[in-house]
């Protein structure tokens, strides 16, 4: 159990961020204290949001040289994609810190609410894909000019390095074991989905030089669907962990066991709810029979009970 | 139904006597005007919140709710749907899909039972829809891309918009044994993926800025003015329909403010934006060079100030952040008040966060030193916090000697 010190701050580095006038400074200092004390997810995404920063760089600065749009464009939407990344990088950071008066459980949520963000984008990109094929299916010309062809080929490249960076999380259904699986799980999962794109993009172009008609329709539709498909399972569960939904591992017939015995009068008000995927937070309501030297043994009897089920973290009140 | 149901397990447990009839009276158990009163929250409504259950009866359970039994949790924070009918719903398992003939029942059902603010959100959904349906047509009739681009963009919206209603009908489900605390959450989720859908609708109108900027020629063509005039005057109503809500920083009291508060900015946002559109074209006719560019801008810009507030305070609610109407303070002085009882060794764990606005949940481990006593400490610890407005706290006393 936890003493009264548990409140205390700690000295993890997001903690030292001050939030000053000189918060730049401060983020430039975190960025490298990421890349020197981070956990390897970590430093491979800083990587892969520095990657994407320079590509779409040199491609907007190409795009204005040669003043074509496209260019220009597809730099301002990879920047929203790196920009989400950095969210998910921040979230691992700053989900370290000790818990505060504030957040009293601790800010390891962070990670599931990042995950969620992530793929809650990833279901717009997907819906705007669906828009994109249905544009290039009434406008019976290309949107896409041939020079993207050669953005999309680096973009490919780059996502397929984040892909294999996290290729441990490259599955649909994965089993979440801690908190920051569905962060790791989300981040895979968009890096996946920019390179399904950017290779749907590229087929697309070779299916039009071979001469089939709305190979842009198809490409951009099949695209659009397989990442929705992809994303789906993730959304489902991030959600679940932030609507308070209990882990489906928690049997009724714990509580009739409880019930069952022969100095405990009822239980009520049971509560399941997983703070993070690994930590299930519970509470319950016991009203014993007796009204002497019932609360130990009870106690004990019921903790034990939930503890074999995964539950530490259960807090008993005992009428 | 299911309310008969749930009667039936009142009436399993031989000791309890059945409070709902002495409280309130009614006899007549067939006449559905009382159907609401007969909710266990309703009961909870007429007591007074601020007063603990000193009961000496030693049949009902110390310091509990109205309902014990297991099965049904009982839904203690759901003082508002019940004035306004009850929404049932089939089967009670929370994985529940509904098929197409179902989804279109329960708009009826939406329609005949739901409250003021659902039925406000229904009109405007609707409206977007035909809306866009026309637009879609006379765009594909004309030959216009613009029309149809714009369409698909109101439909977009309008699927959000549908899920915050979804949100609003689904949040009056009781609570089951998946989820355990009830379906109320879904209103500040669906506020929070509202608010996170209006950040990225102000990062791509700012894309859309610096993109009329790099590129000089204007995108948006003359007959977009129209639908754009259109679109002002559906979002304006929609804004008139929630006007309750119009403001950046508001008071959360019950679940469903979240919920209103982002319905309300997102038409708020729409119609800026539309504002916006005309306000360039107009000022473009004017001759005033780089007008899109400046009115988007403003308008990104503004969108953002707009929404930040809800979004931080939806994201520290899923975030499991304490309460922030109650200050740190005062909950710190709860703890030292506490500790220095006599009675308690340690205090340790204490956790609280928000189900909902206006929902605290707390807990809270304590060590006490005699095995007797129990009771009273646990009363001044339950008493302590519902000064401050926790009432769900679970207070977890051992004796260790």
């Amino acid at each position: 159990m936890e003493k009264n010190k548990s409140m205390k701050y700690s000295d993890s580095f997001f903690d030292q961020v001050k939030e000053g006038k000189f918060w730049v400074l401060d983020m430039v200092l975190l960025a490298f204290r990421i890349m020197r004390t981070g956990n390897w997810q970590m430093k491979s995404l800083f990587f892969m949001i520095s990657l994407n920063a320079a590509c779409s760089t040199i491609e907007f600065a190409i795009g204005l040289f040669t003043g074509r749009i496209g260019l220009v464009s597809d730099a301002f939407h990879l920047t929203f994609g790196s920009g989400l990344l950095t969210f998910s990088l921040f979230a691992m950071a700053a989900s370290q810190r000790k818990p505060d008066h504030v957040y009293t459980y601790g800010f390891q949520r962070l990670h599931v609410l990042s995950a969620f963000t992530n793929s809650l984008f990833l279901l717009f990109m997907s819906f705007s894909l669906t828009v994109e094929a249905l544009h290039a299916f009434i406008e019976d010309e290309s949107e896409h000019k041939h020079y993207l062809v050669a953005s999309a080929v680096t973009n490919l490249m780059v996502n397929l390095i984040g892909v294999w960076f996290f290729r441990n999380y490259a599955r649909i259904n994965l089993v979440y074991k801690k908190a920051e699986d569905m962060n790791y799980h989300s981040v895979c999962l968009h890096v996946l989905a920019d390179s399904i794109r950017s290779a749907g993009l590229i087929s697309a172009y070779w299916f039009q030089s071979l001469g089939i008609n709305n190979a842009e329709v198809l490409c951009m539709g099949l695209v659009s669907g397989a990442v929705f498909m992809l994303v789906m399972p993730l959304f489902k569960a991030s959600a679940g962990v932030l609507l308070q939904m209990a882990p489906p591992n928690i049997p009724s017939s714990a509580l009739t066991k409880i019930t069952s015995r022969k100095d405990v009068a009822q239980v009520s008000e049971a509560r399941f709810w997983e703070l993070v995927p690994g930590h299930v937070v519970g509470s319950l309501l016991l009203k014993a029979k007796q009204e002497m030297d019932e609360g130990p043994i009870v106690e004990y009897y019921v903790h034990g009970l939930y503890r074999d089920l995964g539950i530490h973290d259960l807090t008993v009140q005992t009428d | 139904m299911e309310k008969n149901k749930s009667f039936k397990y009142y009436s399993q447990e031989p000791d309890s006597p059945h409070p709902w009839n002495a409280d309130l009276g009614f006899t007549n158990s067939s006449d559905r005007r009382y159907a609401f009163s007969r909710q266990p929250s309703f009961i909870q409504s007429t007591r007074d919140p601020q007063t603990p259950n000193f009961s000496n009866d030693s049949t009902k359970p110390f310091l509990s709710r109205n309902v014990s039994s297991i099965d049904i949790p009982p839904e203690f924070y759901t003082f508002d749907h019940a004035k306004e009918g009850v929404l049932q719903f089939k089967g009670s398992a929370a994985a529940d899909k509904l098929s197409g003939l179902d989804s279109v029942l329960w708009v009826f059902r939406v329609m005949r039972t739901g409250n003021r603010q659902m039925k406000r959100l229904l009109i405007m959904i609707s409206l977007n829809v035909a809306y866009s349906t026309a637009e879609l047509a006379i765009g594909l009739f004309t030959g216009r891309i613009g029309l149809v681009s714009d369409a698909f963009h109101l439909t977009f919206g309008c699927g959000l918009l549908t899920f915050s209603l979804f949100a609003m009908a689904a949040s009056r489900r009781k609570p089951d044994s998946v989820y355990t605390y009830g379906y109320q959450r879904l209103e500040v989720l669906s506020a929070f993926t509202n608010a996170l859908f209006l950040l990225f609708l102000s990062f791509s109108l700012a894309v859309e800025a610096l993109h009329a900027f790099i590129q000089d020629e204007s995108e948006h063509k003359h007959y977009l003015i129209v639908s754009a005039v259109a679109n002002l005057l559906v979002n304006l109503l929609g804004v008139w329909f929630f006007r309750n809500y119009a403001r950046v920083n508001l008071a959360y009291r019950k679940p469903e403010d979240m919920n209103y508060h982002s319905v309300c900015l997102h038409v708020l946002a729409d119609s800026i934006r539309s504002a916006g559109l005309i306000l360039a074209s107009w000022f473009l006719s004017l001759g005033v060079s780089n007008a899109e560019v400046l009115c988007l801008g403003l308008v990104s810009v503004a969108v953002f100030m707009l929404v930040m507030p809800l979004f931080k305070a939806s994201g520290g609610i899923l975030l499991q952040m304490a309460p922030p109407n109650i200050s740190t303070s005062a909950l710190g002085k709860c703890w030292r008040q506490i500790v220095s009882h006599e009675d308690v060794t340690e205090v340790s764990q204490a956790r609280f966060w928000e189900l909902v606005p206006g929902h605290v949940v707390g807990s809270i481990w304590l060590q006490v030193k005699k095995e007797m006593n129990d009771r009273r400490i646990q009363e001044y610890v339950h008493s302590l916090y519902h000064d401050l407005g926790i009432h769900d706290l679970t207070v977890q006393t051992d004796n260790y000697v």
